[in-house]
């Protein structure tokens, strides 16, 4: 019978709904090994076999106490005195049979020493409760044996969780939003044709509101262009004007397929071809395919010739399309248009990576076709993830991000806690105990943990700094005790990472994740990432500053992006070099960095001086950090921003979460706030869905929106929900 | 400082945190045995809902040093909850939750007394509700969270100035998660905003036009919500609809495909009609995990002042990196849950019966079938027959009398309530002030007056 499905299909259908059977498959292949087994292990362990992970090995040589039993669900007063690893293997494979569950009686810390060729069996390891030395030799040893490591740790109400991995490449990496690839200002022939098949002014009215928003928009953007010697629109005025366009083919008020038109017009916007992130990806030094070069990158180089050669600068279609009214035969039309052209560019795709396969020595048909096809219907969501080794990170701190850190309000808290981590690993390497571990002597412990820390601070050159008493007297009270709730948190947190590394969807997270169980400004300290990470980021700001420079009057002068400072300054040339003013020209010209500069300074009330020369990235930092020049005003520009967050604090845009600076757009029923900035890039924030129907209410400020309005909504009875339906419980 | 306890204790690593004072700490913080002990033998905490993150939550609290949990849920065990509800085995499929939940919670933690209650929560008594210190909920459905929330702020009084009198708050801690994605917040009546200050924070549900579903289908859901929503009641007339039967599913997913052929539209699968016609949202162990355990510890810091309390609402996205957040939101002072309530003027004269029928026409309340409670006292009851009759009297007696003859107080009414084009459950507050008592008569009689500077968008 087709619907009755396999018990196993049943049990992890919630999962499945996530991550599909692909991601089933993946996790049910990894081989996972757990150093040490306190909460902090035994529940990330407990998430994962819950989800059928193929198999887990324990790692832990201690024996069950009494104390454990207040902190771990996985042994009982039966176990006392037991080994810990055997007690704690016993009860999680109670939670699944079919998860392969092994443990061996060993200490970690040994293991790390003695047998380093133990690990290479596995697909990852999560490590808690190592200190320091140990993190370092072992995170040495996975990444020889290409073995992933996710770091956890819970001290008290504080943890970390971090990633190691020497790149993590994701073709389905699953974004909340993410622009529809419909190609209305850059349609392909076929669509084009379709497009004129469809007579906008059809003098049946059914007709006409059944006419799909992307036939339109297709139609209308074409017809604008041609009265715009080529432009699309580009100005807040032009794009108001566009709209109006949209708005005066409507025939009556109920066309809800106009409606449509007009909130998706920002589609039309939206800039051609590949993103910077993409096309970062595609410069990457990988990109140049070599026989050992992974299957991803064989793809990325494949996609490289697509984009310069049959793609005309776009990548393959993804050939899908959102809902929207429509007649059903010109909805399944368009559909099958769309897959069409998806068809076809995955054929295009799939002849280049054969073809270089052949070139690199390979089987042209090791990459298997529903490979290929993912990535094809992936190609604009790719993203690349590298991390530093933890002895990089540890010997080679940025001193700077550091300092920052220590000195935002923001972040002080977290990399407070970090350096603390890291202190009380020193302390115990001296003392051979935790600072407070045990009753009395807490005043003597408080006293040297505080010792301790400056000295790391002054080790890792940040001589100047200081870390709150408060945080050092929480440190010691806290006595290296292992909270459960605590462990559960950051155990949990490091269970969905290894979901996300094991299935190779969604983005691990980067950087050093600080939990911070006090106030829950947790916060991930980025500080240690190489730039490639910031791709995300640096786009946004880039479209941000561009904003800026475009003097578009889109009102919004704060950058509103936590990044920090080098980054930012990296962002701030590219989005110099994004102007297209010299393409393809690794420069940018000294008028437009004094030109940016001089915004910035026009922002935060500074001036600007400057002379025609063209510099490099080298020199527009220095410049930016040279005091006499007057361009070392980052941290300035830091400061002002979080003033700037603090004055307009009260409404927050409910994407990016940052206080709404200038016109402010409510959703009249969901009753969601954008800034303008999160609304005409058309964004609305999770869980809504992009494609329903929003009407947003634009308020020139606050004040005005706080105003009493009797709003009157046109009738739409037929839009008149008809049922309510609970959501099932969980 | 002196510690009591041996290195040797259960409470090895929670004593740490009960018994050393700190610097970041609560305002009524005092570190010590007692009040290790006192939240111990003292502090009674409800879970709502024993299914993933219930679960979750009824580990983390028995491991919190909490010793007196109760439970309630309706549900009995399915093969789906096993994913990640961690407390059931294959072989408790078909046994209520709440009680599979607490019997394992208890074989494996001893000490901690869990109480199962395999029931709706509409179906328990208010003072059931108030002899909780503090209620954590594990619910996945807007509605249930709606129901606990009015019950907690029914407990709530407010003094002359309007301020919230403290022995009376009851406070809540609530999660929610959807796959990779959750909240944790803490919800303290009259001081943080309670779950309806905020509701506008919850999604609309996503719904079809009729139109569509019978004229213009594009997608397989359209066609799935034709089969379920049309064709099921065309065919069966009065039978209505059971998705927990897998013989109705198969006839909706059946016809489904039906409809699917003859428009042309791909993609009804058998898991996408269980997806649309029960609304089902993705879960995973690991985010419930998360969300439980910061609410756990939230409630232990709420109880012992042991560290600061979130403030008080928390996002978690693990999907795209890994983002949390905290957010302060405010109160809504004129909130009809958690507010001072409405202020309502009556004369002394007004019936109980005309005082429900104005309730019907009061343009906040729209409250119809209500019936009243005064403190303890049930006033009117609309259900069941033994009660209404039982009530029935009351009905054509003066309300001032039936609140023995007090200037003013507080009532709770109970009734169907139009919200959003929709019928709903809903338990609302009024503070009755008798007009003419205090001396002041007021012309404008019989009219239903509302302390309200904003308007009601309708």
């Amino acid at each position: 019978m087709i619907w009755s499905l396999t018990m196993s299909k049943t049990k992890y259908d919630r999962q499945l709904r996530i991550w599909g059977e692909v991601g089933q498959a993946a996790l049910e292949e990894a081989s996972i090994c757990l150093l040490n087994c306190g909460p902090t292990g035994s529940e990330a362990l407990k998430n994962l076999v819950l989800g059928g992970v193929g198999s887990i090995t324990i790692v832990d040589g201690s024996k069950v106490e009494l104390g454990d039993l207040g902190n771990n669900f996985m042994v009982d007063e039966r176990s006392v005195g037991q080994s810990k690893a055997k007690s704690t293997c016993a009860f999680l494979q109670e939670l699944n049979d079919s998860v392969k569950a092994k443990f061996v009686e060993e200490s970690p810390d040994t293991l790390i020493m003695t047998s380093p060729s133990f690990f290479s069996q596995f697909t990852l390891v999560i490590a808690t409760q190592l200190v320091e030395d140990s993190m370092v030799k072992l995170d040495r040893i996975c990444r020889e044996a290409d073995v992933k490591v996710v770091f956890v740790r819970s001290y008290g109400l504080v943890g970390l969780v971090r990633v190691s991995v020497q790149e993590h490449t994701i073709i389905d990496s699953k974004p909340d939003h993410f622009l529809d690839d419909l190609r209305l200002n850059n349609p392909w022939p076929e669509l084009n044709s379709f497009v004129e098949t469809i007579d906008l002014n059809v003098s049946d009215h059914v007709a006409h509101k059944h006419i799909p928003y992307v036939v339109i928009l297709v139609k209308m953007a074409d017809e604008w262009t041609k009265s715009h010697s080529g432009n699309l629109p580009s100005t807040r005025e032009e794009k108001k004007e566009f709209k109006d366009f949209v708005k005066s083919k409507m025939i009556s008020m109920d066309e809800d397929n106009y409606k449509e038109a007009i909130e998706a017009a920002f589609k039309v916007f939206a800039p051609r071809g590949i993103s910077s992130e993409i096309q970062q990806i595609c410069n990457d030094s990988c990109a140049e395919p070599s026989s050992s070069s992974s299957d991803f990158w064989v793809m990325v180089a494949a996609l490289k010739e697509f984009v310069s050669n049959e793609g005309d600068g776009e990548a393959p279609l993804e050939g899908s399309i959102p809902d929207m009214t429509s007649s059903t035969e010109h909805y399944i039309n368009l559909q099958k248009i769309f897959l069409a052209k998806a068809e076809a560019d995955f054929l295009v795709m799939e002849k280049r990576v054969k073809n270089i396969l052949k070139r690199i020595d390979r089987d042209p048909s090791s990459i298997s076709k529903p490979t290929i096809k993912s990535f094809c219907k992936n190609a604009r969501k790719l993203k690349v993830c590298r991390y530093r080794t933890v002895e990089d990170e540890f010997s080679n701190p940025s001193v700077t991000e550091i300092q920052k850190c220590l000195a935002d309000e923001d972040y002080s808290g977290a990399m407070g806690f970090y350096v603390l981590l890291r202190a009380v690993d020193r302390f115990t390497a001296n003392y051979n105990k935790f600072p407070g571990q045990f009753d009395g002597g807490m005043d003597e412990d408080i006293s040297r943990l505080k010792t301790t820390a400056l000295s790391l601070l002054a080790d890792l050159g940040c001589n100047g700094s200081v870390l709150p008493d408060d945080l050092i007297n929480e440190m010691c009270r806290f006595g290296a005790s292992e909270l459960h709730v605590v462990a559960a948190f950051v155990g949990g947190i490091a269970s969905q990472e290894v979901i996300k590394l094991v299935t190779k969807q969604f983005v691990p997270m980067l950087g050093t994740y600080i939990f911070n169980g006090i106030d829950h400004k947790s916060q991930r300290l980025l500080v240690f990432l190489k730039p490639e990470a910031f791709q995300g980021a640096i786009k946004a700001i880039n479209e941000r500053i561009l904003s800026v420079l475009d003097d578009s009057g889109s009102g919004r002068v704060d950058m509103g992006m936590h990044v920090l400072n080098d980054k930012r300054k990296r962002v701030a040339f590219e989005a110099l070099m994004w102007k297209p003013v010299k393409e393809g020209s690794s420069q940018i010209t000294k008028t437009d960095a004094e030109k940016y500069i001089k915004l910035l300074r026009a922002i935060y009330m500074l001036e600007a001086h400057g002379e025609e020369e063209e510099i490099t990235f080298n020199q527009f930092l220095d410049m930016l950090d040279d005091p006499d020049w007057g361009f070392g005003i980052m941290s300035t520009v830091l400061r002002l921003e979080s003033n700037d967050r603090n004055r307009h604090g009260s409404q927050v845009c409910s994407v990016c979460r940052y206080p709404i600076i200038g016109s402010w757009f409510k959703e009249v029923k969901a009753r969601f706030s954008l800034c303008s900035q999160c609304y005409s890039e058309g964004k609305v924030p999770p869980p809504f869905k992009q494609e329903e129907d929003y009407r947003f209410r634009e308020h020139g400020s606050e004040a005005e929106a706080m105003k009493p309005k009797c709003v009157c909504f046109s009738v739409q009875s037929h839009k008149k929900p008809i049922a309510t339906r609970k959501k099932q419980r969980n | 400082m002196v510690l009591m306890d041996a290195p040797q204790s259960k409470s090895r690593d929670l004593d740490k945190l009960l018994l050393r004072s700190g610097n970041l700490v609560g305002p009524g913080f005092f570190p010590g045995t007692d009040l290790r002990d006192d939240i111990r033998e003292y502090v009674r905490v409800l879970v709502v809902g024993a299914g993933g993150l219930g679960c979750e939550l009824l580990k983390d609290l028995a491991l919190s040093g909490f010793r007196n949990l109760d439970v309630i849920d309706m549900d009995r065990i399915e093969v789906t909850n096993l994913n990640r509800q961690f407390l059931f085995r294959l072989e408790d499929v078909g046994k209520p939750k709440a009680e599979v939940a607490a019997k394992r919670v208890m074989e494996r933690v001893s000490g901690v007394e869990i109480k199962p209650h395999f029931s709706r929560i509409e179906d328990k008594e208010l003072d059931f509700y108030n002899d909780f210190n503090i209620i954590a909920l594990g619910l996945d459905s807007i509605e249930a969270r709606r129901y606990i929330n009015g019950v907690a702020c029914g407990f709530l009084e407010y003094d002359e100035d309007d301020n919230p009198r403290s022995e009376t708050i009851k406070p809540m801690v609530d999660g929610g998660t959807e796959g990779f994605k959750g909240h944790a917040r803490v919800i303290v009546p009259g001081v943080t905003p309670c779950f309806e200050c905020t509701i506008w924070l919850f999604p609309p549900q996503v719904k079809f036009p009729l139109c569509t579903l019978a004229e213009t289908p594009r997608n397989a859901a359209h066609c799935i919500e034709y089969a379920h929503l049309i064709k099921w009641h065309e065919v069966h007339g009065g039978k209505s609809f059971d998705p927990d039967e897998p013989e109705h599913m198969k006839w909706v997913y059946d016809e489904a495909i039906k409809r699917a052929e003859l428009f042309g539209i791909p993609g009804v699968t058998y898991s996408l009609t269980q997806g649309v016609v029960k609304n089902i949202i993705p879960a995973i162990a690991s985010t419930n995990a998360i969300i439980s355990a910061a609410c756990a510890l939230e409630t232990l810091k709420i109880v012992s002042g042991c560290s600061k309390t979130l403030a008080n609402y928390l996002t978690y996205n693990g999907g795209e990196g890994l983002h949390t957040k905290v957010t302060e939101f405010e109160s809504d002072k004129e909130c009809l849950v958690c507010g001072p309530g409405i202020l309502i003027e009556l004369d002394t004269s007004i019936t109980l019966q005309k005082f429900i029928d104005m309730l019907e026409e009061h343009p906040k309340l729209l409250l119809s079938k209500a019936s009243v409670k005064h403190g303890k006292d049930s006033l009117y009851m609309q259900a069941p027959p033994v009660l209404e009759e039982m009530h029935r009297p009351n009905l054509s007696k003066p309300l001032y009398d039936l609140m023995g003859r007090v200037e003013k107080d507080t009532v709770h009414v109970f009734g169907t309530a139009l919200k959003n084009e929709e019928k709903q459950s809903s338990l609302t507050k009024l503070r009755v002030v008798f007009k003419e008592v205090d001396g002041v008569a007021d012309m404008d009689t019989a009219t239903l007056r509302v302390n309200s500077k904003r308007k009601t968008p309708l």
